[in-house]
């Protein structure tokens, strides 16, 4: 591995190569970008696995998996296992990977832990109420113009400013 | 901050500001697909994708799934003594009519039926040729009234979907007739459940967000 | 018009899943490449000192935006059939609400958790284990607030029909929204920007 880091992008050209690869997305497949949609479905799996009833009594596991369905053969789950080989080559390449927390400097790695599993859970629980997530969402439905991703993309980054106050010992 | 930095954010900033300008009084964005040519229309009829199937539609309606339309094309009476659970009349002539279609939104799922399938089609014909995508509800209400509201038992022998699709129909049936259907015990312990369709937007394959 | 390829039939479900690797690929490069592999670049998007998120994902909006609009304007493509979220307003301000709590405390959201993941961070992978419990409670409550999560249906509602305009005026005016933030977010790092760590 390599010891000096390459440098992050500048944020305009990262935007500019995200905003291609969603056009490409958008003429390639007629569809947007997504993540959560993926995790879900991973979720439903395993639920489908242990208990096959409980999910075709339960409307929203049975949407994904009710009956012979299987929840993983899905667009947005081969996407996602693209994204993970995607974010490991851009790691690799750069440098970047190793294995660490990222925490700010008046936390200890555990504290970051608990946050992180707190704010994954209410995030998780966040997505599948609002149909998506930044990705499926702000990224792909603010290009398509629809009303709904753009309010909950100024909700979402509204209620984060709010809130950060009250969790800065995390982060600064 | 070398100069060139600054060279190419301003001409980042002059370019979007172009881009904005020329779409701004352009008609991006509604440039249209033209109307189905008469070998489209004939190869969508033949294909039926342009139908679907009375279990379907009653899941939509048991599921009571938003943006959908649902048309009733037969004539008054015929409308006022039974419909489908919240069709909208419009008998097939009036399609014609400038107006009829004011109130339908296109982006809506629509499900057009009729007795059979013979004025659904003409329906459909008529509905496509004003920008407006349906579906013909296979069999029309003959099928509906035959297969949702009193379904029939299949035979032992036949196949596995064949049965999963009777016990659905008779789950649909207890819905749309409010019970009263006998079951034998068999049928009892299988549990008909209502299962959701996927996704009936248009055209579209199945598709979601994120 | 002969695009979305998928769309039109120029390949089947099989090829539009290579089509998903290949696009994960470049979704996933790109996002470590910005950056955002990093709890904390994201996280201090929220106390303005490094606006990294908002300019990536406002430049990445403005240039799919223009890409699909100037397209669709010689004729390529198609856009009636670019699948659209559709507006449920209930569920998706509550759950803005909610995904912004959890985006602050979490530090990542669901896309950028996974690339942080791949690229060893060990809060990536804790966060994931958390927004997979709660996609389960989601699950599994679902039934409670069924009603909720229709509540407030638009259809396919657009921001052109919500404010009358044509695409073309709409697209310029979130091209000069994004121009504005994009100004506001440099005098905000300058301002409040920590030294690099």
């Amino acid at each position: 591995m390599q010891d000096t880091k390459e440098k992050y992008w500048s944020p305009y050209v990262a935007g500019f190569v995200l905003g291609l690869v969603l056009l490409a997305t958008f003429v390639v497949m007629g569809r947007g970008l997504g993540a959560s949609g993926a995790m879900m479905r991973t979720v439903t799996y395993v639920v489908d696995t242990v208990s096959p009833e409980h999910v075709d009594n339960n409307s929203y596991f049975a949407k994904y998996a009710g009956g012979d369905k299987n929840p993983l053969s899905n667009w947005l789950v081969f996407e996602v296992v693209g994204v993970i080989l995607g974010g490991l080559l851009s790691g690799l390449m750069a440098g970047r990977f190793k294995w660490k927390t990222e925490h700010g400097p008046r936390i200890t790695p555990k504290g970051r832990w608990a946050y992180a599993f707190l704010g994954g859970g209410i995030m998780g629980f966040g997505a599948r109420l609002a149909l998506g997530c930044t990705s499926g969402q702000a990224l792909s439905g603010g290009a398509t113009l629809a009303t709904g991703s753009w309010a909950f993309m100024m909700v979402m980054f509204a209620s984060g400013y709010v809130v950060a106050y009250f969790v800065r010992k995390q982060w600064i | 901050m070398t100069l060139e930095k600054i060279f190419d954010k301003r001409l980042g900033f002059i370019l979007l500001l172009v881009f904005g300008a020329i779409l701004a009084i352009s008609p991006a964005g509604n440039v249209q697909h033209p109307f189905l040519s008469a070998d489209e229309l004939a190869a969508k009829i033949t294909s039926k994708s342009n139908q679907m199937a009375a279990e379907d539609l009653a899941h939509i309606i048991i599921d009571k799934q938003p943006g959908v339309t649902i048309i009733d094309l037969r004539n008054k009476s015929d409308f006022e003594k039974y419909h489908i659970p919240g069709a909208i009349h419009i008998p097939v002539d009036n399609l014609f009519k400038r107006g009829s279609l004011d109130n339908i939104d296109p982006q809506n799922t629509i499900i057009i039926y009729s007795n059979g399938d013979a004025h659904a089609s003409q329906g459909w014909i008529l509905l496509q040729q004003q920008g407006y995508d349906s579906f013909i509800l296979t069999g029309g209400m003959n099928y509906w009234i035959k297969g949702i509201l009193n379904p029939e038992k299949p035979d032992d022998l036949v196949a596995d979907s064949e049965i999963l699709r009777y016990q659905v129909r008779q789950a649909a049936s207890k819905y749309f007739s409010g019970g009263g259907m006998v079951l034998d015990q068999k049928d009892q312990k299988t549990k008909p459940k209502i299962r959701k369709p996927i996704n009936f937007k248009k055209k579209k394959k199945a598709d979601e967000g994120c | 018009m002969f695009t979305p390829l998928y769309k039109f039939d120029f390949f089947g479900v099989e090829i539009s899943f290579v089509v998903a690797v290949i696009i994960g690929i470049m979704f996933g490069f790109t996002l470590e490449r910005a950056g955002f592999g990093d709890a904390k670049k994201l996280a201090h998007q929220f106390y303005f000192r490094d606006m990294t998120v908002l300019k990536v994902m406002f430049t990445a909006i403005i240039v799919a935006m223009i890409g699909t609009l100037l397209l669709n304007l010689v004729g390529i493509l198609d856009m009636s059939l670019i699948y659209l979220n559709p507006t449920y307003l209930g569920p998706q301000i509550a759950g803005g609400v909610i995904m912004g709590i959890g985006f602050v405390i979490g530090g990542y959201c669901p896309g950028t958790s996974l690339v942080a993941s791949a690229t060893g961070k060990v809060d990536g992978f804790i966060y994931i284990a958390g927004a997979l419990f709660g996609m389960l409670i989601f699950g599994e409550t679902f039934p409670l607030f069924q009603d909720f999560t229709v509540s407030g249906f638009m259809g396919n509602a657009k921001l052109t029909d919500l404010l009358g305009l044509t695409p073309g005026v709409v697209a310029f005016l979130i091209i000069l929204m994004a121009l504005g933030m994009f100004w506001g977010a440099e005098i905000l790092e300058k301002k409040f920007g920590a030294e690099e760590s």
